[in-house]
């Protein structure tokens, strides 16, 4: 046996050690020195809060009559808070918070899992709403069941020198107000990182409550209303195409992370074909279940579940490309219906980045999200798995700047036949 | 698309199982035929050979570890391409990778039939009793055809460590392989 036969039995062993060697890292079994690093912050703080006299250096007191904070549960662990910051000093919650029954004032015991914040900096004199999400960490079915009232306790100071404060809510209102009417008006606030006033008015519902994942009932019931807006509508609507057109790797010197050699870069984009957005909502006309799919190529970010994992399998979509026919595109009766809205191809010619002449690729992602630090903070909300930190976002940040960019994405696309 | 879903669309000898691939795994595939070959060209075939030979194996075939299975095929493909007589003077990479196994063989005076399927079997219990780290760097050299520097890029160590660590494992490999009296 020589060393090239070893070689070659060696890619033999059973595939779960190629998984290994491509998705693990060192130190994926045992994580000390977080928690070594977590011990000496502690005691690190612990020390000089030992020191009572230091106490009011350290921090500067808020008063609480400049404070206003009322909460709404909106279902499914969501609670919004609205913050009026009346002081002239920016307030930072931390996120951390204390669950109590306003009955018993006992604390409610949590489950485990961790709470997620969404927009907990409020500058002086503005107001605003602060998003929280317990269902991972305390029993929300339970708590649905009753109608006292609880109240969160937050803290901009680990609860301490008399920064927490108090925001009461009811998972469920008691018994006589239950048949009063739900509001209609959706809460703006939900849907901060994208723009739904273009949507076809029949079909704003589905575009509300931006973080909610939709279900296959409610794509069904989007899909027939769908449906009957097209069958009314005068024009041709046109299905995107799905022709293997998608987007080849970046060049060597890109670099969307700087602390992942160059050569793995690569393994920071994801790309797929799909007929759904990153919330479960269609981003054409049909989709899987609802009879023949719009597809469109989606981009995505792979993000990591731990420190230092190059990607986890989870793919923050950023990316939104549609491909058409070039022969239809040029024909003036015809429409392309993306993601709740009926565009001719003229309007579409702003988002153009590829053509030829069977296909024209446009990049739509603006009618999907406009803002997206907020857009990244909504889709956290719904990935408590993924590890995210500044670096991370940074990431995220490079990827979508560089395919925003017409040009990079131009050179990009290759037929990708079998 | 989740692995299952792809393995589905094989089953149903849908040609969008080979795309969705592509899309899944292509470029993880091409960085590793790549790193083997050392040509694009070469590279790019190998990764299509990958496709038709997965079309071929599923079904039967339901691989329970689907990048695995990919890697897999993508890595012998990649080996058997390779000019071995020429690779002397045109993939150095391949040279070192072959030389430094040679290094783990206990005896190789002696010309011996050998069960692929035994080696194979002592080769997996010896990554089993190798530490976490020390598997990790060897299957990145060996399996993944990784340079010294990539592998310390990846894990953030230094490159004396990545040849300590590998050094270490390669003279343990030769001993387990003389203990288990495979090609002695």
């Amino acid at each position: 046996m020589t060393g090239k036969d070893l070689l070659l039995m060696l890619g033999d062993i059973n595939p779960k050690y190629y998984e290994e060697g491509e998705y693990r890292t060192i130190g994926d079994e045992k994580h000390p020195r977080p928690v070594v690093r977590t011990l000496l912050i502690a005691a690190l703080i612990a020390l000089i809060l030992a020191v009572p006299g230091c106490a009011r250096f350290l921090f500067s007191p808020l008063n609480g009559d400049d404070l206003s904070l009322g909460g709404t549960y909106r279902g499914q662990g969501i609670v919004s808070v609205e913050v009026k910051n009346g002081s002239d000093k920016e307030l930072k919650f931390q996120k951390q918070l204390k669950l109590m029954c306003w009955e018993t004032s006992e604390e409610v015991e949590k489950r485990g899992g961790e709470v997620i914040f969404l927009n907990t900096d409020f500058a002086p004199h503005t107001e605003g709403t602060m998003v929280v999400d317990i269902s991972a960490a305390y029993d929300v079915e339970a708590l649905e069941q009753s109608s006292d009232l609880y109240y969160f306790v937050l803290t901009n100071n680990d609860f301490l020198f008399g920064h927490d404060w108090m925001c009461s809510f009811r998972f469920r209102e008691p018994e006589e107000t239950e048949s009063a009417p739900p509001p209609t008006e959706p809460d703006p606030t939900l849907c901060r990182y994208q723009s739904i006033d273009d949507i076809e008015a029949e079909l704003r519902f589905y575009f509300e409550q931006a973080y909610a994942f939709r279900n296959d009932q409610q794509n069904a019931r989007y899909a027939q209303k769908v449906a009957q807006l097209l069958q009314e509508f005068a024009g041709n609507v046109i299905a995107p195409a799905d022709p293997g057109l998608i987007v080849g790797q970046t060049p060597e010197d890109v670099v969307f992370d700087e602390t992942f050699p160059k050569e793995l870069q690569y393994q920071l984009v994801g790309e797929h074909y799909t007929s759904l957005d990153g919330y479960g909502r269609m981003v054409g006309a049909k989709a899987n279940g609802t009879g023949d799919t719009d597809l469109c190529l989606m981009l995505e970010a792979l993000l990591p579940q731990y420190p230092g994992q190059t990607d986890g399998g989870v793919g923050m979509p950023l990316i939104y490309l549609f491909t058409y026919e070039t022969p239809l595109t040029l024909e003036q009766d015809n429409y392309a219906f993306i993601y709740g809205r009926l565009l001719t191809f003229g309007e579409l010619e702003a988002y153009k980045v590829y053509a030829d002449e069977q296909y024209t690729v446009y990049e739509v992602t603006d009618l999907f999200y406009t803002d997206l630090d907020s857009y990244i903070d909504y889709f956290l909300i719904t990935r408590p798995d993924i590890y995210f930190d500044q670096q991370i976002r940074q990431r995220v940040r490079n990827i979508y700047d560089y395919y925003r960019v017409k040009e990079n994405l131009t050179d990009a696309f290759y037929y990708n036949l079998p | 698309m989740e692995d299952a879903k792809i393995i589905a669309l094989f089953w149903a000898r849908s040609e969008q199982a080979v795309r969705e691939t592509d899309l899944a795994y292509g470029r993880r595939l091409f960085a590793l035929s790549h790193r083997i070959l050392d040509v694009r060209e070469d590279a790019q075939e190998c990764v299509n050979d990958t496709y038709l030979e997965t079309w071929q194996s599923i079904p039967p075939q339901k691989p329970k570890h689907f990048y695995g299975f990919l890697a897999a095929i993508c890595r012998n493909l990649s080996l058997n391409r390779v000019d071995w007589k020429l690779a002397a003077r045109r993939n150095a990479q391949v040279v070192e990778l072959t030389q430094e196994m040679e290094s783990c063989i206990p005896d190789r005076r002696k010309e011996q039939e050998f069960d692929r399927q035994e080696i194979r079997s002592a080769l997996e219990r010896f990554l089993e009793s190798l530490p976490g780290e020390s598997r990790l760097i060897f299957l990145r050299r060996y399996l993944f055809a990784d340079s010294v520097s990539q592998i310390a890029a990846r894990y953030h160590i230094t490159e004396s460590k990545v040849k300590t660590q590998l050094h270490r494992t390669r003279k343990k490999l030769y001993a387990y392989l003389k203990k288990e009296g495979i090609c002695v």
